[in-house]
């Protein structure tokens, strides 16, 4: 009893999870082992103010094109608008997640 | 134990729940309908605590998923990391984890450096954060984390089937976070141009759509970097943002941007 998905191998679940956590720990703790390099890096300074807006940006899209696919497109966009205008309105992230989802699961459900 | 001096008497750890419980009840939905996502999914409910230990990064939990049951390659899950939880890079500047004493403490400080644990840290005036408060701040938020992500696999067994949709919160969590980085670098062309990508490479490969966009990505952005003349053809800034003067000290200024983390409220600087 592994308490996976059918289908999805414990080992390669495994492997997947360790690489995640590395790297992430690695990112965390980077600064401390060349704070220097990281203080003065042109290149790491442009990469923290660019990366942010394109990862999450390629995100929104990939996951949202994915959503569009499994329930309609129309009730994907509805969601994501209703996120822009709640958090543009009120600019509380959890909000503007549960405003998004709300709508989205309820036209999905109902 | 010979405290530092500070200008409170309260203790360190009831400052730190002063500190963190809004951040953390704002966590509460997102770590809900995580665990919930992840018993829909068809893991057992052990599992969610599992992810939220191990990876502890809310969106990268959330991306894991399909990472996971897609069968993804292990490079693909390093890369998608790597890309995804690079801005984490910044937070160990300033963070205060050389006021942490003892050698477990500083480990498990640099593990739990969330965006979350950061921001709250980094909102106090500069040096007056503690080390055991500081420590207390990230416990607290991986509580947080991990109660509600569990308490949301054990509720997502309860929830009847024809409830569905709950995934797309990693789409409005996506959204939420892009909007934020805009604020700090307001240029379309970082939301255009990785809009394209992304949509692109779900065309032309669906299964490896993420990683393909986000490789693409990088060496995109590098390549800005290097050819000045490329990013000035690229930019399309509006409005005034806070670095809305970024054309200069994007480039010139690293002793002025590292003083933000991107993503993150503005930091009072450096308290060492």
């Amino acid at each position: 009893m592994t308490g996976l998905p059918p289908g999805v191998a414990l080992g390669r679940t495994m492997a997947v999870l360790a690489a995640i956590a590395a790297v992430t720990v690695a990112l965390r703790a980077a600064p401390y082992a060349a704070l220097r390099f990281f203080r003065e890096s042109r290149l790491v300074a442009w990469l923290g103010l660019v990366m942010p807006v394109g990862v999450m940006t390629v995100l929104a899209t990939a996951t949202g094109l994915e959503a569009a696919g499994t329930h309609g497109w129309w009730r994907a966009l509805v969601g994501v608008l209703v996120t822009v205008a709640v958090h543009l309105w009120r600019r509380s992230p959890a909000l503007s997640i549960v405003a998004g989802t709300g709508v989205y699961v309820a036209l999905v459900s109902l | 134990m010979s405290q530092p001096a500070h200008r409170d008497s309260t203790h360190p750890v009831r400052r730190a729940l002063a500190d963190t419980w809004a951040v953390g009840l704002a966590l509460i939905p997102l770590g809900l309908a995580f665990g919930v996502l992840m018993t829909q999914r068809g893991f057992a409910w052990w599992w969610t605590p599992v992810f939220s230990v191990v990876i502890y990064a809310g969106s990268m939990e959330f991306l894991a998923i399909g990472l996971v049951t897609g069968g993804a390659s292990v490079l693909a899950a390093a890369l998608s990391a790597f890309m995804v939880n690079f801005r984490h890079v910044f937070y160990g500047l300033s963070f205060p984890r050389h006021r942490i004493r003892g050698r477990l403490a500083r480990a498990y400080s640099t593990y739990a450096i969330t965006d979350e644990s950061y921001a709250i840290v980094a909102a106090q005036p500069p040096g007056s954060v503690e080390g055991r408060r500081a420590l207390a701040v990230q416990v607290i938020c991986q509580l947080f984390w991990v109660g509600s992500t569990t308490a949301g696999a054990l509720t997502g067994m309860l929830l009847p089937p024809s409830v569905r949709g709950l995934e797309f919160a990693l789409v409005a969590l996506f959204v939420v976070l892009a909007m934020e980085a805009f604020r700090a670098d307001p240029d379309l062309s970082l939301v255009l141009v990785p809009a394209g990508l992304a949509a692109a490479s779900w065309w032309l490969w669906p299964r490896e759509a993420l990683v393909v966009a986000l490789s693409v990505l990088f060496l995109l952005l590098v390549v800005r970097y290097a050819v000045p003349g490329l990013d000035r053809l690229l930019a399309l800034r509006v409005g005034r943002g806070p670095m809305t003067d970024a054309g200069l000290s994007r480039r010139t200024g690293p002793q002025r941007g590292e003083e933000r983390a991107p993503g993150a409220p503005e930091t009072p600087g450096d308290d060492s």
